[in-house]
């Protein structure tokens, strides 16, 4: 039997317990609990601490969610634990304790990978107990069963951690600014632990429905993070601290601050040619790489013929000649001399293995320092075909272009020449699959982070940016220089931008300018956003939180995934189409995973909060901001279930309007902001009118790769709903209720009766109206536990009648006026029938011929059998329908909460809510 | 006017609705209880005594039932029988400590949630709470019902030596436990013309404590009274 079966128990109460990550107590709002069959509750690996915990007061104040920024205000709790005469709860929380052990991480301590066991070195383990012991690392705790001066055999981790992936992972000397470095044989780290509150029902003699800590009858009623140290109560005998819910996570960054490129040279050049900044004049290195190695040229004789084709294809590779290419190619660092000897090395290798004697050579122009192609045959004249412009061709870089066509005649001479201003350092080219490019030597940045692999980079500035994802990072250093670097496996132009020819000239490896900057950074190409919040929320970069691990070391925040109610993601996800979720997007500075969901949920009307579970655990999911939807009431309050004095109090109705909707739909992501100049306004201006200028809300579309053309169809769409939902004044009342009101959360639609109660349509009493909560209080101890819910009610109108479809039955069979419906043609859960009733009028047709429908009353419903008021004539077909009637032959009930077709040729609507009356 | 208050009790589907019963050596066959709210003593013997018809109606003709004086027997009317009970909970309701064996009838010892009248109680008056929702501004007052609940409260003396009995089943009641409480002998259904009958209660919940009093505060030995304030459910 679930948790919530007996809440309807006005006999049944709830007892509390505590349980904190990494400790090995459970702290009891009263005695052992015993089970019914008289059985104490057994510990486990736990000690209990009984009566400790102070319940007085456990409730969910619940977050505030702003309908105009979409963000949330994390719920707190203050948590109070009584002290007992052995000063227990003085001991456990001692954070500054004067004795006990504690030593100093000397060696990397990795995640818990594999079974075990790990080694902890530290600079001495001799205060620690000598066979086995416990050992407390940040927030996790473990155990060694031996010892050695310097490291202990770890054997068993994440203990006490019933979210699991509590697990600490300690770099030594890295860059990372990575804590916890001291290890101890006592919990020393408070902030930060998650902390459980459990509530179990007990039936009016006390014994608990349960027979174990955490079963079926138990709910963890609020979980969040220590935010404050540990300290003493005002009565000197309690300690407390306040915990913020587990949604406050969302509040930390992610992304990192990575390391900077460049394509210049420049540091490059100063470690060869020497500090001094005159004898950077004298070094000319080039960067040959995958862009640049290649030399076309084709041979003819006389004739016409072609006696050597070493073009295209077959071009020369100028760094290997003959010899195996490499794969991927390699980027050698040259100096001038180099680069020449190769040339003529490699070059004239493949030529002369066909045509002998001809020899090409690349020079330096003695005047002036340009560059020139020159060849010689002393016997047979050979028309030379050089296409300086040939894929991956050396030409590119050192300034050729075109063609270039000469015939040997005996004597030396030049092909081609270019100017030295022409020429550049390094050449990339737009479909180059490997970049070199160096470090920046920059103090602010000496603690940045390597980049991570795989990862993404901007390159370039502006309207010249290019975005590029890269599977590796290597050095290339070679003799010549050092501080040299290549992005591997790299893709061009992505997330809008074009790929580029990025060349580095000598002037900018020389000047102040340098060449094009290289900003590192996290990126996603194509995913669904609410997948990226998962991996961005939990990747530790070692790829052992499970499926959501994604991102590289220091990216993600990293949380555990026991914290998120991943089904809640899949399940929105899934009712998205892939154009509302799909975004790309780069990312080089850290950012508030908050401002990304925001930013990412709040225009589909979505957002993120944190709630009790189906399976009873505090975890945070995706809720979704939608009308009232009679048929999803998941509460029916009335004065059964209202305070008795205080039922409904009305509350501010005006203050979330909202007047107008603002979109900028086109993402800049090089830039990483919107653009401004696109944007798209939706004023509702019977709102404006009537209400004066109120809230706009602005929605930047973060990543979205989609065309202005459908930008502006979906974004005048989600604008629509929303200007449409929120333009008008709205009845909002905060109701008490009993505790049946638990299990409602935000965005819940609940039907309502309050008699008497004044309403702005000039009369008394709500009757069976809906309302959706914008805010519940969950009050689960006290003299009065119950609910304390902030409703927004649904306008009277019919026209704001929503449901989540059209009600609609495929008719199987019939049989005299009964008939039989297909339990789910048109619904997941539940059935069709579910949503008709006796008395609704429906009427009962053939696909594609809704003109001879048959009308009838619906006498009885029983299973999926349904009883009409009178046989129908038509013969049930291959797709027979039962719909409800037009809206003026149905019934006041039908009308209250339904879909309904109005026009004869029954026409559905293309809204995602539903259909409305028209 | 005799009067008693029975604590309802709750039987809740595998938790606490099974026990198994031997009659005669035959074997021990688990029984199991509906599930349901038990608004009196009475009403929960009955749903044992059809537990164990489920099971052995045809070997004997089981009698459970709730003696006049609060504890419960269950009785074979022939042979011997053994009963173990799954749930102490719901042993300690019907007023037992322990398995029973060996025996063709067994009585509880205890009334655990059953208070029976040893001395008159008075003052049981009837009213009607409203609740009331309105403004009162100058020379303008309006005033709305918006809900209605009907009230009792009794004065129950007793004899210092039921003092335990008493908090004990106050001790339900302040917990939330609905009761019956029975204003009459009769037990004919209560009404609003006839202010006998039975009545289902629970303890007002804006009243979450209750006073003892000694009648004489020099002389502790006799009796002390205590007002319950209740609600009709």
């Amino acid at each position: 039997m679930g948790y919530k079966e007996h809440v309807n128990n006005p006999d049944m109460s709830l007892r509390f317990y505590v349980k904190i990550q990494g400790l090995p107590y459970i702290w009891l709002s009263g005695e052992v609990p015993i089970a019914q069959d008289g059985t104490p509750w057994l510990s486990g690996s736990y000690t209990l601490v009984p009566s400790s915990f102070d319940a007085s007061d456990v409730q969910d104040i619940g977050c505030n969610l702003s309908r105009i920024s979409g963000g949330a205000s994390p719920a707190s709790m203050l948590i109070r634990l009584v002290e007992d005469r052995a000063y227990t709860n003085g001991g456990i929380f001692a954070w500054d304790k004067q004795t006990g052990a504690l030593a100093n991480l000397a060696d990397d301590f990795p995640y818990e990978t594999g079974s075990g066991p790990w080694t902890m070195t530290v600079d001495s383990t001799a205060d620690f107990v000598a066979s086995s012991g416990t050992l407390y690392l940040g927030r996790e705790t473990m155990t060694y069963t031996s010892k050695t001066a310097t490291t202990f055999n770890v054997t068993a981790r994440t203990l006490y951690d019933p979210v699991g992936y509590g697990d600490t992972v300690y770099r030594h000397n890295s860059n990372l600014p990575s804590a916890p470095r001291v290890v101890a044989d006592h919990p020393r780290n408070f902030i930060g632990r998650y902390v459980q509150v459990y509530a179990h029902w007990v039936t009016a003699d006390g014994y608990a429905v349960d027979d174990a800590f955490d079963g079926d009858a138990s709910f963890e009623c609020f979980r969040g993070f220590i935010r404050e140290l540990p300290r003493a109560g005002s009565d000197w005998s309690s300690i407390e601290f306040e915990i913020e819910a587990i949604d406050s996570l969302l509040r930390t960054t992610v992304g990192a601050e990575l390391k900077q490129g460049n394509l210049s040279l420049e540091p490059l050049a100063k470690w060869a040619a020497g500090s001094s900044d005159t004898e950077i004049q004298q070094g000319k290195f080039f960067l040959v790489g995958g862009s640049s190695r290649k030399f076309h040229i084709i041979v003819r004789d006389t004739a016409g013929a072609v006696v050597l084709n070493a073009s295209g294809p077959n071009a020369i590779d100028i760094l290997t000649g003959t010899g195996t290419p490499d794969v991927p190619p390699v980027t050698e660092v040259l100096t001038e001399e180099q680069l020449f000897g190769a040339f003529f090395l490699n070059v004239n290798q493949v030529i002369q293995a066909t045509v002998s004697n001809l020899e090409i050579r690349l020079d330096r122009i003695f005047s002036g320092g340009g560059y020139e192609y020159s060849g010689l045959h002393t016997s047979i004249n050979y028309s030379i075909e050089i296409n300086h412009d040939g894929q991956d061709s050396v030409c590119s870089m050192l300034g050729f272009k075109g063609t270039s066509t000469s015939v040997t005649n005996g004597s030396f001479l030049i092909f081609a020449s270019v100017a030295a201003q022409d020429a550049s350092a390094s050449y990339v080219s737009a479909t180059a699959t490997s970049i070199p490019f160096t470090y920046v030597n920059d103090a602010d940045l000496m603690t940045a982070m390597a980049p991570i692999e795989p990862g993404f980079a901007v390159i370039g500035d502006d309207e010249e940016a290019e975005i590029v994802s890269y599977q590796s990072i290597s050095s290339i250093a070679t003799d010549v220089a050092s501080g040299l670097y290549q992005m591997n496996g790299v893709q061009r132009g992505l997330m809008g931008t074009t790929a580029k020819v990025h060349r580095t000239s000598f002037q900018d490896d020389q000047g102040s300018e340098g060449g094009a900057d290289v900003r590192f950074g996290v990126g996603v190409l194509n995913d669904s956003f609410l997948l990226t919040i998962l991996n961005l929320a939990q990747s530790t970069g070692d790829g052992n939180h499970g499926g959501y691990d994604l991102f590289g070391v220091g990216v993600g925040t990293p949380q555990a995934p026991g914290h998120f109610d991943s089904a809640s993601f899949l399940e929105a996800s899934s009712d998205m189409t892939p154009t509302e979720q799909t975004v790309s997007y780069f990312l080089s500075k850290p950012e508030q995973l908050s401002k990304l969901c925001r930013d990412w949920l709040n225009p589909v009307g979505r957002f993120m909060f944190p709630r009790v579970d189906s399976q009873g655990q505090y975890t945070i999911g995706v809720g979704r901001q939608k009308p009232a939807i009679a048929s999803q009431s998941v509460l029916s309050l009335d004065t059964t279930q209202m305070h008795w004095s205080d039922p409904a109090t009305y509350q501010r109705g005006t203050s979330n309007i909202v007047t107008g909707v603002t979109v900028y739909p086109v993402w800049d992501f090089a830039n990483e902001e919107s653009k401004d100049s696109v944007k798209v306004s939706v004023l509702n201006t019977d709102a404006e009118a009537e209400y004066g200028h109120r809230n706009v809300i602005e929605w930047n579309l973060r990543g979205y790769t989609i065309g202005p053309g459908q930008a502006l169809d979906l974004t005048k769409n989600w604008a629509s709903q929303l200007a449409q939902r929120h333009g008008r004044g709205k009845v909002v009342l905060r109701l008490t209720a009993d505790r049946r009101a638990w299990w409602a959360n935000i965005g819940d639609t609940i039907e309502l009766t309050v008699p008497e109660i004044p309403t702005p349509d000039g009369g008394r009493g709500l009757v069976t109206r809906y309302g959706v909560v914008e805010n519940i209080v969950k009050i689960y101890s006290g003299d009065e536990p119950g609910a304390i819910l902030t409703v927004v009610v649904e306008s009277s109108a019919l026209t704001d009648a929503f449901m989540p479809y059209a009600p609609s039955a495929k008719v199987v069979s019939k049989s005299g006026s009964d008939i039989v419906l297909a339990a789910n043609e048109y619904t997941e859960s539940g059935s069709d029938v579910d949503y008709f009733s006796a008395g609704d009028r429906v009427v009962i047709h053939n696909e594609g011929d809704y003109s001879t429908r048959e009308a009838r009353t619906i006498d009885a419903i029983s299973g999926n059998t349904v009883t009409l008021s009178s046989a129908v004539s038509l013969t049930v077909g291959s797709w027979t329908a039962m719909d409800f009637d037009d809206y003026a032959s149905a019934i006041t009930s039908q009308r209250g909460g339904a879909a309904f077709i109005s026009d004869s040729a029954h026409q559905l609507s293309t809204g995602d809510d539903g259909m409305r009356y028209t | 006017m005799a009067q008693r208050i029975d604590i309802a009790y709750r039987v809740i589907e595998g938790v606490n609705d099974t026990f198994d019963v031997d009659y005669d050596g035959a074997g021990a066959l688990t029984c199991t209880v509906s599930p349901g709210l038990y608004m009196s003593s009475k009403a929960l013997a009955s749903a044992v005594q059809t537990a164990i018809d489920d099971q052995w109606s045809a070997s004997a003709s089981f009698e459970v039932g709730a003696i006049s004086d609060g504890t419960i027997s269950i009785d074979s009317t022939s042979a011997s029988f053994d009963l173990t009970w799954d749930a102490v909970s719901l042993r300690n309701w019907l007023g037992f400590s322990g398995n029973l064996s060996g025996s063709s009838v067994y009585t509880g010892s205890l009334q655990p949630g059953v208070l029976i009248e040893s001395l008159p109680w008075v003052d049981d008056a009837h009213g009607w709470l409203w609740s009331l929702k309105g403004i009162n501004q100058q020379h303008k007052v309006h005033i709305s019902k918006v809900s209605r609940r009907d009230l009792w409260s009794v004065r129950i003396f007793e004899t210092i030596g039921n003092i335990a009995q008493v908090r004990s089943v106050m001790g339900h009641l302040l917990r939330g436990t609905p009761a019956t409480w029975y204003r009459s002998a009769t037990l004919t259904a209560w009404s609003y013309s006839n202010w006998h009958g039975k009545l289902e209660v629970c303890i007002d919940p804006r009243r979450t404590s209750y006073d003892e009093a000694f009648e004489n505060p020099n002389n502790l030995q006799h009796t002390f009274s205590f007002d319950v304030h209740m609600v009709a459910i």
